[in-house]
This record gives C-alpha cells, sequence and structure tokens, in this order.
C-alpha cells in the first residue's frame, strides 16, 4: 500500500460522505470491496496479503469512517475464522459472503433505527436539520410515508450537502424551508427539535459529525431546543476523538480580486452531554452507557 | 489619382488581414473583435459598401454552424452527454487501456458528427476525473482525446469548421466527405491509438492484479455517478434532440436526393427541435456560439475582400501555381502547407483564404475527383494537432485540463502533437496520391 493509494482513498470516502451519510457510504464500500476482490486476478497466496493491504487502507482512513471502521476488523475476524487457505476461488467466495452478511447486518440495524426513531416525530413539528445523514436519508422520508405531519428548517452551509438535503426533501414531499446556518436565531421561537447523526461517538464521549454540526448543536443548546441524536451502535468507536483521524484541509480561495489560504477540518467534534437523546437500533441509550455498546472496545 | 486608387483598394486591405491576422494569432483581442473590427475599418475606410460586405459572408456556413450548435445545446440541456460520459466510465472498469480506446471512440464518433469543442467539453472533465482519482497521470488521457477529436472530427462535412467552410464554399455533399475522408480517417485514428498506446503502455497496464486499486476504482465509479449524475435529465427532451440529430444526419446523407443544402437542413431542424421540444429558447439560444459566428462572418468579408481585389490570384499564381503541373506536387504542397500553417495559426481563417487559392489553381491545373479539396481537408484537420493553438479543441482542453489542476506545456502538447501530425499526414499523403494515380 503506499502513501497514493491512501490519498485517493481518503479523497473518495470524504467525498462520498458529502453526499451520503456515512452509514451508506460504508454499505457502499462494503458492496465495492466485495466486487473488487471478485475481479481480482492474482494467486491463493496473495489474496489473502491483498485483502489485508485493502482492508488496511480502509481502516487508516483520514478521517475513520463507521460503521466500516468496526466492520472491517469484523470481516477480517470472520475471514481468518473461516480457516480457508490454498483455494483462491474459496477464499474470494467465503470473502464475499462475509461482506454480504455484515451488509445486510448494517440495513437491518438501520432498518431497525429508521422504525424507532420515527416515535420521535410528532404532528405540527418543526425539525431543523442540516447535513445528509441518516435522519435525511431514512427517517423522515419513513415518517412522512407513515402519514406524520411535519416541517422542516434545513440549515444552508455547505451548498453540495444542503443541495442533495433538498433534493431528499424534494423527492420524498416532504414540507421544508431553507434558512442561512447564521439566521437560526431567529427560528427559536417556532422550531421544536434539532435532529442530527453521527460520523462516530467517541470512547472519550463526544460525537464526530458533519463540519458545522458544533455550531448548532450549541446554539440549540443554549436556547434549549431538544436536541436528538441517531446513531448506529456500529457508530460507536472505541477511540478517543483525538484518535479518529480528522482530515485537516488546507487550499486557497479567493473573494473578488483577495487570494488567500484557508484551512477547515473534514468534522467536527463536540460533547456528547449537549445532546438531550441518544437513539440507537437498541433504543434510546444513556450518555453514561455509550462504552457498553461499543462493538469493538480496544480496552 | 491611380495610386492613391490603388493603394485604397489593394494594400488597405492587406495590411488590415495581415493586422486581424496577428491578432487572432497572438491572441491580441478577441478573434471575432479582431475579424470584425478589421470589417468595420475596410466599410469606414470605403474600401468596401455595406451591403457589399453583407454579400460576402456564406450564409450557408452560417446556417449550419448555428442549426447544428442549437442541436448540441438542447442535447446538452437533456443531460444526455452526461449519461454516455458516465455510462463509457462504468463500462471502463476502471481499466486503463480501456478507458483510451472506449473515451477515444466516443470522442472520435462525437466530434465526426457533432462538434469538436462540445465533445472535449464534456469528455475532457470526466477522463480527468477517473484517471487521477485512480492515482494516474491525466496529462496522457487528456492530450489523447483532444488529438483524437480533430482526427475524428476530419470523417465528415459537420465534423470540422474547415470541412464545414470547405463542404460550403465548394458546394461538396456530407456523403462526398464521407466516402473521401472517413476510410483514411478510420485507419489514421487506429494507427495513431496504437501508437498513443505503445508509446506509453507502461502507463497502460491493467489493474486487476491490485484489490486496492480495483477497490478504488469502484468508489470512483460511485462517486462519479453521484456527480455526474445528479444533473437533471430530460428524456423526453433527449429523446426529441436524438431525432432530431439522427433526421439532420439523414438528410444530409440523401442531399443529392432532396436537393437541400446542409445549411438549410441544420437550421430547419433545429427550429423543429425548438418547437417540439419546447426548450428554453433564451437559454439555448445563450449557449450557442455567436462569437464564433461572427469570427466567420467577419473572416469571410475579409478574405471576399481581398479576393475581389486580386490579392488572392496573385498569391495562387506567385506561391501554388509555380509549382508547376504536376499534380502530385499540388496535391501534397496544399496537403503538407495546409497541415503545417493550420498547426501554428487559425485553421478557420487559413482555410477561407485557401478556397479561392484553390479555385484558381484547379482552373490552371485541373485535378479531378476533388482531391485537392480533401488534400485542404486533411491538412487543415489534421494540421490542428501539431500544437495547442492548432485548434479551438486544443485550446479548450488544455483550458478545462488547467481548470482542473493539470497543467499541459506548449513543449508537452508539441511533443506528442508533432509525431501524430507527421504520421497522420504522411498516411493522407499515401492516401491521396494512391487515390489520385487511380484518377488519372
Amino acid at each position: 500500500m503506499s502513501n497514493q493509494d491512501q490519498m485517493i482513498m481518503d479523497g473518495l470516502f470524504r467525498d462520498l460522505v458529502e453526499v451520503v451519510s456515512s452509514s451508506k457510504a460504508s454499505l457502499i464500500t462494503l458492496r465495492c470491496l466485495s466486487e473488487a476482490i471478485d475481479q481480482l486476478d492474482c494467486s491463493p497466496d496473495d489474496l489473502v496479503t491483498q485483502i489485508d493491504g485493502a482492508t488496511e487502507v480502509i481502516l487508516k482512513s483520514r478521517p475513520r469512517m463507521f460503521p466500516l471502521d468496526n466492520q472491517i476488523p469484523l470481516f477480517q475476524m470472520k475471514l481468518r475464522e473461516s480457516g480457508i487457505t490454498g483455494d483462491g476461488n474459496k477464499i474470494k467466495l467465503e470473502a464475499k459472503k462475509i461482506l454480504g452478511e455484515l451488509s445486510n447486518q448494517l440495513k437491518e440495524d438501520l432498518l431497525i433505527l429508521t422504525q424507532r426513531s420515527t416515535e420521535y416525530i410528532e404532528d405540527g413539528d418543526i425539525i431543523i436539520i442540516h447535513s445528509v445523514e441518516e435522519t435525511v436519508e431514512m427517517l423522515l422520508p419513513e415518517a412522512k410515508r407513515a402519514g406524520k405531519n411535519f416541517e422542516v428548517l434545513i440549515l444552508k452551509q455547505d451548498i453540495v450537502k444542503t443541495r442533495q438535503v433538498i433534493k431528499t426533501m424534494d423527492r420524498e414531499g416532504i414540507k421544508y424551508r431553507i434558512i442561512p446556518e447564521y439566521d437560526l436565531v431567529h427560528y427559536f421561537n417556532e422550531a421544536t427539535k434539532l435532529f442530527i447523526g453521527a460520523q462516530a461517538i467517541t470512547s472519550d464521549k463526544k460525537v464526530v459529525a458533519d463540519s458545522g454540526t458544533s455550531n448548532i448543536v450549541s446554539e440549540c443548546h443554549i436556547h434549549k431546543l431538544p436536541i436528538y441524536l441517531f446513531a448506529l451502535t456500529l457508530e460507536f468507536s472505541g477511540k478517543i476523538a483525538e484518535e479518529q483521524n480528522i482530515y485537516l484541509k488546507k487550499q486557497s480561495d479567493f473573494v473578488g480580486d483577495l487570494e488567500f489560504k484557508i484551512q477547515s477540518h473534514s468534522h467536527d467534534i463536540f460533547q456528547l452531554d449537549l445532546v438531550d437523546l441518544l437513539i440507537t437500533e437498541k433504543g434510546e441509550i444513556a450518555i453514561e452507557q455509550v462504552l457498553d455498546y461499543v462493538p469493538l472496545n480496544d480496552d | 489619382m491611380d495610386i492613391l486608387v490603388e493603394f485604397k483598394l489593394v494594400l488597405i486591405p492587406i495590411v488590415v488581414f495581415l493586422v486581424v491576422y496577428a491578432a487572432i494569432t497572438f491572441e491580441l483581442v478577441n478573434k471575432a473583435v479582431a475579424a470584425m473590427s478589421g470589417v468595420s475599418v475596410l466599410v469606414l475606410l470605403h474600401v468596401v459598401g455595406e451591403h457589399q460586405a453583407v454579400e460576402l459572408i456564406d450564409m450557408e456556413t452560417i446556417m449550419l454552424l448555428t442549426g447544428m450548435m442549437i442541436i448540441v445545446s438542447i442535447l446538452r440541456l437533456s443531460g444526455f452527454f452526461t449519461i454516455v460520459s458516465v455510462k463509457i466510465a462504468e463500462v471502463t472498469q476502471g481499466s486503463p487501456t480501456r478507458i483510451l480506446v472506449l473515451f477515444s471512440i466516443v470522442t472520435a464518433l462525437m466530434s465526426a458528427f457533432l462538434d469538436n469543442v462540445t465533445t472535449v467539453l464534456i469528455i475532457i472533465p470526466i477522463i480527468i476525473e477517473l484517471t487521477r482519482g485512480m492515482g494516474l497521470d491525466p496529462k496522457k488521457y487528456v492530450l489523447s482525446q483532444a488529438l483524437i477529436s480533430n482526427i475524428g472530427g476530419t470523417a465528415t462535412l459537420i465534423g470540422d469548421p474547415p470541412n464545414i467552410i470547405i463542404g460550403s464554399k465548394v458546394g461538396l455533399t456530407f456523403n462526398q466527405f464521407m466516402f473521401n475522408l472517413a476510410p483514411l480517417v478510420v485507419i489514421v485514428f487506429i494507427i495513431i491509438l496504437f501508437a498513443l498506446w505503445i508509446s506509453n503502455r507502461d502507463e497502460y497496464k491493467p489493474i486487476n492484479t491490485n484489490l486496492t486499486k480495483l477497490l478504488t476504482v469502484q468508489l470512483l465509479m460511485e462517486k462519479i455517478r453521484f456527480e455526474f449524475m445528479n444533473i437533471r435529465i430530460d428524456r423526453s427532451m433527449m429523446h426529441k434532440g436524438l431525432m432530431c440529430l439522427f433526421l439532420a444526419i439523414a438528410l444530409f446523407m440523401t442531399q443529392t436526393i432532396t436537393k437541400l443544402a446542409p445549411g438549410v437542413v441544420a437550421l430547419s431542424v433545429a427550429m423543429l427541435l425548438f418547437i417540439i421540444s419546447k426548450a428554453d429558447v433564451e437559454y439555448v439560444l445563450e449557449e450557442v456560439e455567436w462569437s464564433t459566428l461572427m469570427f466567420f462572418a467577419g473572416l469571410f468579408i475579409l478574405v471576399g475582400v481581398l479576393e475581389e481585389t486580386g490579392v488572392i490570384e496573385w498569391i495562387a499564381h506567385h506561391v501554388f501555381v509555380k509549382v508547376g503541373d504536376n499534380p502530385y506536387i499540388a496535391v501534397l504542397m496544399v496537403l503538407w502547407v495546409s497541415g503545417i500553417i493550420s498547426g501554428f495559426l487559425d485553421n478557420i481563417p487559413f482555410t477561407i483564404t485557401m478556397i479561392p487559392i484553390i479555385h484558381l489553381m484547379l482552373e490552371t491545373n485541373p485535378i479531378p475527383n476533388n482531391i485537392l479539396w480533401w488534400a485542404l481537408a486533411f491538412g487543415a484537420c489534421f494540421g490542428g494537432n501539431i500544437t495547442m493553438i492548432g485548434s479551438s479543441a486544443n485550446i479548450v482542453s488544455i483550458g478545462i485540463a488547467k481548470k482542473h489542476g493539470v497543467n499541459i506545456s506548449f513543449m508537452d502538447f508539441m511533443k506528442t502533437g508533432a509525431w501524430v501530425t507527421f504520421i497522420s499526414l504522411s498516411l493522407a499523403s499515401i492516401y491521396l496520391t494512391f487515390f489520385l494515380w487511380m484518377s488519372l
């Protein structure tokens, strides 16, 4: 594995989570890995090395990709436990079978999370969202289909993300208004909830979420607006926030004739205790119990 | 008094023409502004009257260009080109050789039946995205597509501006272009594609022995699908656009039966498409390259004035006719001179200038089967590959590449473009010599 391979993969992951939730990005990656294994042409001995190499690149991604970061070690463990060696086709079939199972498990968890989460939407709710997360992709459409009468306030931030949110709302026929993020203060008298998702929930009880989430959460917390965090337990990390490999991007920008360098992080970090309710596929989880649910706890 | 009149009628058009040519070549001002400024000077100095100037414009060419630009704009608006690009990307499955070959085939076909600039505008961004995402050097792929677009565009009457001009001004049909130019273009395309592949074969090694690269490609395809498919696709408009494009091509091919000039066909079909597609007329008309049409109109007037004042006749007699009666020398000279000059100067004004010269050459040395016209077409189109300023498609490709952070220098382009042109012109020489030998 070269540095270039790692950089390319990191960039692809970051681009992907701009337009889909981290869960959907994980599902896509599992499917892509399965197809790549299918197309691979190498000796049986080399196959295992190649699989280790590719999974290592995924695990070293900047930032860490959840639920993938929990699923890949499971994949490696199950493949080792299968004990198949020497026959390339059998190894490939086993690897694809495990990836398929992991994918199905993730889909099932997402379905359960969605079904549980619709309970948290009530008629007349005005819900604030800002990014492409599981709530946007699955929860709100499901609530709409269930006949719930609610409205969404989309906070306009990064144009790529906002565009994707608007497209989903349009497709699902959900009533919405778009407001600039900095204008949020004028809406606290009518908004009823803030819905967010997470890239990861870390072992030091912090949330890694899309850029811009931290500001919104803080503002909503100050104005005592209930904050609902919807996440899969597969997004619970055994590592602390500093170990989530959050990417620092430096780039040139310009306004009119003024050109300058700007740097930004790929994700935000904020304290989990700012969240009022943490809802997972296993139900509501108290903040202090988070560590009990980490799938692969390093400790 | 006579000297003053002669100065006004001969010297002023020559000076104006040379200044305009220099302004275009060195990009001192916009090409259309340069050409139209030249016309303004000639009209202001009463070298040519305004009504006479308008009559010098070849409306057939302008109509053909306008019509095709409208059809292409509506097709682009429908999302057709995006779908095509994403589908090819999917079919390549990340194989470097497949990327080169499949994109080249599509680029060549699109360049032959649409226009080169539209083709590279669509193909270059996606090929950069694809190759860069795979950790390959996009430079080679950008270069190959720019070169192939010029080769593909040579095949038909509507493929490249020099052919449009030759077809309209000389009265050659779509089928004449296809039957005489396309066979060689296919051979040149295959040989050049193979040469491009063999000259960088290490770059085109298969990736199916590397799982990380295969995974990267799969993820990249997903990203491309999200990015490129996120645009609005209007299937109804797309179907109508394609139907009209095929209708136009069918009418071009049956020109000898219908007696409809290509310009009339293109503009009529474009209007039909406007009516049936209900496309936003204002938006589509904004997409039409009015500056290119102005540039053509201005050049037609400038060259028309030179023709009327006898300057063209003088050049023809003192430069081209002087080579003697040998038809082989005449054909090869037109081919190579056109090829080399088109590499360094814009091939549009060059072609417009060469048309009256070739008419005069044919008066003194009647070479059969329009072979001199085919020599001009091959020279002007293939020659555009020598340098990055040789054709509009090259300039646009380099511009898009730069916007995506891929810098291709003048020498980078020329290192590949020069030998590609040399092979193309050499093959054209053999083809035309054989053609002439069969015709005499």
